[in-house]
């Protein structure tokens, strides 16, 4: 039955009518995604729309309270067990970084799979370096976060998420803490991710990065999202007007 | 009104016995009041349970009596409602550790109020066992914040611990006013007395300072 909802089964991400109460405010209200493997689907939407909290649902850092959500093979929430293995394959990146400020940017990178038993620390900060010099900043793998640039610093963000090897990167604005002169080098190390076949949900207020990279774009608004679409579709002839609206306000 | 050195001197052996005792007395309240800090403090994170009311009546109860008080009921009150009496030192230990608990059970829940949260949220999305969310991510970030104020409370045990001369612990007060009944020079007693005090606080002082510098340092 869910197949003859848009090949729902095959989805990566599979979230139906997924709700939350923050008390007695309902922030999310009957959130509907699907997101295929590979594919890279960008939020847009007004703030205190839900976009963030309906992120952090898909990793299991927020409870719901009702609907479903699939990530791969696990419906959640799932038991202890599921939830660290969800979120061992799904990667975070957060807008305001969110690095361990007491641990070099190379231990950040390695210690997810140390942790995890599934390397050890030899291997581990080996694959730390690779990452590194994969966004680019090979040369600050000893300072401490507190030592490098906000654009330095989410690049990091990004390596220590995919430290795991995840099938799935979600990004929470995360160029939204950055100088305008730091954004671009983020951008360009997701771009280049994009490409790489893993399945992307990035909530943000890029609308050229949006428009460039994503296989969809969804709109999000009142703890809703609508009007899934191609991004040629979903700026040049917006099916709603809510869209609209908020369009010809960042645009 | 003469300074007598050579009394302080020829009483040296006798006073360095008493900060044998105030040492002890200072590590042994220490420790057991770290135990109870920490039992206390898991309390007060627990929710709205018993251990949480428990907590919470244990921290504002002790942060409100006066050491003093704590220490004569334990060691003239106590007594007579456990039909046991302890030693002078163990009660004057336990007084010390009382408060002392309270007071830590504050400030670890405070250090680890202070991880931003967002420290949580990385930590659990990479996967982290919430072992490991506390050993790797959350104990040193508080630690690091919890460790000027805890030297103050030992700084202020340290001075505390003087007050257990009136249930007759040896400790170093209680020596030099003993040692200045017999020989009547208190002048020379209670000076050396309160030297031998900012000797042993003044490491503190300066570990508090050091630690002060590098947080901010970490800070900017």
């Amino acid at each position: 039955m869910s197949q003859s909802a848009g090949g729902a089964a095959g989805a990566m991400i599979d979230c139906e009518g997924v709700r939350k109460f923050f008390g007695r405010f309902e922030v999310l209200r009957r959130a509907s995604l699907q997101v295929a493997r590979g594919e890279v689907v960008c939020i847009i939407g007004p703030s205190g729309g839900g976009k963030s909290t309906f992120l952090r649902t898909l990793n299991a850092l927020e409870a719901f309270d009702g609907g479903r959500i699939r990530i791969g093979d696990i419906e959640l929430p799932g038991t202890r067990r599921e939830v660290l293995e969800i979120r061992r394959e799904v990667g975070m990146v957060f807008q305001s970084f969110n690095l361990f400020p007491h641990m070099t940017v190379r231990r950040n990178v390695a210690l997810p799979p140390v942790r995890s038993r599934r390397l050890s620390w030899r291997e581990a900060n080996e694959r730390a370096e690779r990452l590194l010099a994969r966004v680019h900043i090979a040369d600050q793998a000893d300072k401490y976060p507190g030592q490098i640039s906000g654009g330095q610093q989410q690049r990091a963000a990004i390596a220590r998420a995919l430290a795991m090897e995840p099938k799935i990167l979600l990004f929470d604005e995360p160029t939204s803490s950055l100088d305008p002169e730091m954004v671009q080098e983020v951008l360009e190390v997701m771009r280049s991710l994009a490409h790489t076949g893993i399945t992307m949900v990035v909530v943000t207020h890029e609308m050229g990065f949006a428009r460039e990279v994503a296989d969809h774009v969804v709109f999000m608004t009142d703890g809703v999202l609508l009007h899934k679409a191609p991004p040629d579709e979903f700026f040049d002839r917006p099916a709603d007007p809510r869209v609209t609206s908020f369009l010809s306000k960042v645009l | 009104m003469a300074f007598d050195t050579s009394v302080i001197w020829s009483n040296l052996p006798l006073l360095a016995a008493g900060i044998r005792l105030t040492l002890l007395l200072t590590l042994a309240a220490l420790a057991l009041g770290i135990v109870i800090g920490l039992l206390a403090c898991a309390g007060r994170l627990s929710g709205r349970g018993l251990l949480y009311y428990l907590s919470a009546g244990y921290i504002g109860l002790f942060r409100a009596l006066p050491e003093t008080v704590i220490i004569f009921w334990l060691y003239y009150c106590a007594p007579l409602i456990l039909n046991a009496k302890l030693s002078a030192f163990w009660s004057g230990t336990i007084a010390l550790a009382i408060p002392v608990g309270a007071y830590l059970a504050e400030i670890f829940r405070a250090g680890i109020g202070a991880v931003p949260r967002g420290q949580l949220d990385a930590a659990r999305a990479v996967g982290l066992s919430p072992l490991w969310v506390v050993w790797d991510v959350v104990a040193p970030q508080a630690l690091r914040m919890m460790i000027a104020p805890i030297l103050g409370i030992v700084t202020i045990l340290i001075k505390n611990s003087a007050l257990v001369s009136a249930i007759g612990v040896e400790e170093l007060f209680y020596r030099a006013t003993v040692l200045a009944g017999q020989n009547f020079h208190h002048f020379e007693l209670l000076s050396a007395t309160a030297v031998l005090y900012f000797v042993m606080i003044l490491p503190l002082s300066i570990l508090m300072q050091r630690q002060e510098r590098r947080l901010l340092a970490r800070i900017s």
